[in-house]
């Protein structure tokens, strides 16, 4: 994402790039429910549409400067309910109603100044609670008040990794919950990268296009690519396949696309996964204790090779690796978003 | 061998410094001359070595230096200048070349048969005022002579499986710069096509052609990668058709008599296709991007008429020289683990060669001898590796002092004992380093009991070294 220089220009990109990643954020809190998600809908900022074909309708409020402005905080909030409200008058099969902000203060109420928070009215304190109130009915608003939460997401700077550094961790947590052995850090920095792009992109497109929403299969796409292009992780597995770590490295170098493609085909993929789980069936064997036993056969009918060196074996290795790991990692993510 | 004279001309002065055998170059005050008499010796033997400041430079004097050679025979040599000294001998000439020619003069004058020791020798015999003192195994001797004992030692011994590995060694390290300068080249590469848009904001101080070489070279490898994701796509299916085509039904075991044929709609596929597609339009994206970048640098060179005559040779060398090598920097990266790692590997190999050296039995039995006499062999470590020590911390002025002394001393002995030469041993200002008086005696005890036949020439403003000549300076190093 590029920095943006203080101008009128920058406020509104910088209100965009606000939107697309409180979307990603709470896209992410209901991602195992969720159907699709779309920036800038017909309706609300942010639409996120449920599997039991309820919403969540989500109004984004944000400010260059958050951590001063405070005059302008009324007007967000107002300004927020108000679109919130219209929302809900088109549209009642709504599950909560978020008006989402990166100001310090979007409520009346002095809390959480430091952190991120989201709450539901019942849950404000009676000062903000009566600021709400007074709003709604002044403007004759239609808010049901047990559907709003008011959430609140750090989101300042022109130093991207400190703007970030909330989604950065949604979106790492998200893939802890169903990553293991694996360094996330390369996995989730890729994965914001690309979600970003595919956000950005679709906050741009008319309401109405087809290709407006982001589905849960297109979200999924990012986590594969980001998976399978992590092609340098795993690196603690390579001792427990008798690999020695120099021979590794120069056998990923010369070898890197026999490895992608291979690693990427089907009849090779389906032949080691299928391999792996008829031996895992009978002796409930871990994968690096398969790859030790079979590399050879694989070498010999998929590679044919008869007589491998050590490079052909490690060769064999990495990739029996690769397409075992990787089938493994998502699988578990597959469970994480309910696919 | 023994240095006998040295006459020092200068316009109007002449003046002629004779050497006995132990000599003791003297002034009553500091900086009047000594280390550049010195020094003097050295160059006319042919060393690249520096004047003293006083002096500014060898040049506008002449030096003609007569000494016994190993052999016995009497030889002039003739340094007028830099890069070229004169050796006469029996009414011959001959001249020699500098430093192209210093191995071969040297092995006239020092009779060790081998190249190697004779391109280190200096730290062996000399002790520097400054560098001289901490030099144990390794380092600067003076300026660009140095010492290194794993030459020496490989002098003395010569292996042919060592040498294999000093050539190998030295490949490798011509490789590691290479690739050093390619991950240069590479982590530019990459931070230029990370967005191209990056291209407006940064400003290079480079051609526009060659901003436009980078983003082709990018383009061209995009391209590549994006065919070779069709074709892995197809061939996943094509695969998923194959299958298809084989009709395979499964009968269930819940209702032996339904069978369900296999077809895309049922069979479940790895992710891969899916993975390679999403790979397939991020690159195309930036496919997109950065054509629009080389088109923008295109119309550029267009309106540029200084860029009508030229030859774009940065595109030419980027495309001819990345064809065959992996195109990031963590490939380079590990390239250079890899070498370091085999340069690692080498050493070990070596210094295994090296064990079976007699020499490192013989300098180690030495340096304990003459520390022992000295007082200090306390600091020794048992153990003949000790040679090879770089643990140099933690030793006092005085201990280092004499510690380099045992070591070069060493070093001599074995000289002497492989090629039967005995050297001169000059030794500057050794009073100089946290030393007393009668610390500099028992190096000079030593040298008395040890060294029988060897010359010594030291120069020291200590007074009193019972049996040296006295060759005392009074004015400078021209005039006497």
């Amino acid at each position: 994402m590029k920095n943006f220089k203080n101008s009128s220009a920058s406020y509104v990109m910088f209100g965009w790039d606000f939107q697309i990643n409180a979307a990603i954020y709470l896209a992410l809190d209901c991602i195992k429910k969720m159907k699709y998600v779309k920036v800038e809908g017909e309706n609300e900022d942010i639409e996120i549409s449920l599997n039991d074909g309820k919403f969540y309708y989500i109004q984004a409020k944000s400010h260059t400067s958050p951590l001063n402005i405070d005059g302008k905080r009324k007007d967000k909030l107002r300004d927020a309910l108000r679109t919130l409200s219209n929302a809900y008058k088109n549209n009642q099969n709504v599950q909560e109603l978020i008006y989402v902000s990166n100001l310090k203060f979007p409520l009346k109420g002095k809390f959480n100044e430091y952190s991120s928070f989201s709450y539901y009215f019942f849950e404000l304190d009676d000062e903000s609670k009566k600021e709400i109130l007074s709003i709604i009915s002044d403007r004759n608003l239609t808010i049901n008040t047990d559907l709003l939460k008011v959430q609140k997401i750090q989101f300042a700077g022109m130093d991207t990794k400190t703007r970030y550094h909330e989604v950065s961790l949604k979106i790492s947590e998200f893939l802890n919950r169903g990553l293991s052995n694996i360094d996330t850090e390369l996995v989730y920095q890729k994965l914001q990268t690309i979600w970003q792009e595919d956000f950005f992109f679709n906050a741009s497109v008319n309401p109405k296009s087809e290709s407006k929403t982001i589905t849960k299969d297109k979200l999924f796409d990012g986590v594969i690519y980001s998976i399978f292009d992590n092609q340098w992780g795993y690196t603690n597995e390579i001792a427990a396949l008798g690999i020695d770590p120099l021979l590794e490295s120069k056998v990923r170098r010369i070898y890197t696309r026999t490895i992608f493609s291979k690693s990427n085909n089907y009849e090779i993929s389906m032949n080691i996964i299928n391999g792996f789980k008829k031996e895992d069936n009978k002796h409930n064997i871990q994968y690096t204790d398969y790859i030790n036993n079979f590399h050879k056969d694989f070498l010999s009918s998929k590679l044919g090779i008869d007589h491998p060196n050590n490079e052909e074996i490690a060769l064999a290795k990495i990739i029996m690796k690769n397409v075992l790991v990787n089938h493994n990692q998502i699988l578990s993510v597959k469970g994480v978003m309910g696919l | 061998m023994k240095l006998e004279s040295l006459i020092v001309k200068s316009d109007m002065i002449k003046k002629t410094y004779d050497f006995a055998d132990k000599t003791h170059i003297f002034s009553k005050e500091n900086t009047v001359g000594k280390t550049t008499l010195l020094r003097a010796i050295l160059y006319t033997l042919g060393y690249n070595i520096p004047a003293t400041k006083g002096l500014k430079g060898w040049k506008n004097i002449t030096l003609e230096m007569t000494l016994i050679a190993y052999d016995n025979s009497r030889k002039t040599l003739l340094r007028k200048r830099k890069d070229e000294i004169i050796l006469f001998e029996n009414g011959n000439k001959s001249v020699y070349i500098l430093p192209e020619e210093q191995i071969i003069l040297h092995r006239r004058i020092f009779g060790i048969d081998s190249d190697i020791i004779l391109s280190i020798l200096l730290g062996a015999f000399y002790m520097d005022q400054e560098k001289g003192w901490t030099l144990l195994n390794r380092g600067k001797t003076i300026s660009s002579n140095s010492f290194h004992i794993t030459d020496f030692l490989s002098g003395l011994y010569p292996s042919k499986a060592i040498e294999d590995i000093d050539i190998k060694i030295r490949t490798l390290g011509k490789e590691k710069k290479k690739y050093k300068v390619l991950k240069q080249i590479l982590s530019l590469e990459e931070e230029l096509v990370k967005d191209s848009d990056i291209l407006h904001e940064i400003e290079l101080s480079e051609s526009i052609n060659s901003k436009l070489s980078r983003i082709r070279l990018e383009k061209k490898i995009i391209l590549r990668q994006i065919k070779e994701l069709k074709n892995a796509i197809r061939d996943n299916i094509k695969f998923t058709k194959y299958i298809e085509n084989l009709k395979l039904g499964v009968r269930l075991k819940e209702n032996k008599d339904e069978i369900i044929f296999i077809d895309k709609g049922n069979l479940v596929l790895p992710d891969n296709n899916r993975f390679l597609k999403t790979k397939k339009e991020i690159l195309e994206l930036k496919l997109q991007k950065i054509t629009r970048t080389e088109k923008e640098l295109q119309s550029k060179i267009i309106g540029q008429e200084s860029m009508a005559f030229g030859e774009d040779i940065i595109d030419t060398y980027l495309n001819n020289s990345f064809k065959d090598i992996p195109l990031d920097p963590f490939s380079v990266d590990n390239l250079i683990r890899t070498v370091n790692n085999n340069v690692s590997k080498l050493k070990i190999e070596r210094n295994k060669l090296y064990s079976m050296n007699k020499s490192i039995q013989n300098i180690y039995d030495n340096v304990v001898k003459y520390t022992t006499m000295l007082g200090i062999s306390r600091f020794i470590e048992s153990g003949n590796n000790f040679i090879f020590t770089s643990e140099l911390k933690g030793l006092s002025g005085k201990v280092l002092t004499q510690m380099a002394f045992s070591f070069k001393m060493a070093y001599l002995k074995e000289l002497e004992n492989i090629f039967g030469v005995k050297l001169p041993i000059i030794i500057d200002s050794p009073g100089s380093r946290e030393l007393l008086k009668k610390h500099v005696d028992e190096m000079l005890d030593l040298l008395e009991s040890d060294f029988t036949g060897y010359q010594v020439i030291i120069a020291s403003v200590l007074s009193d070294f019972n049996t040296y000549e006295l060759l005392e300076i009074e004015k400078s190093f021209l005039e006497g």
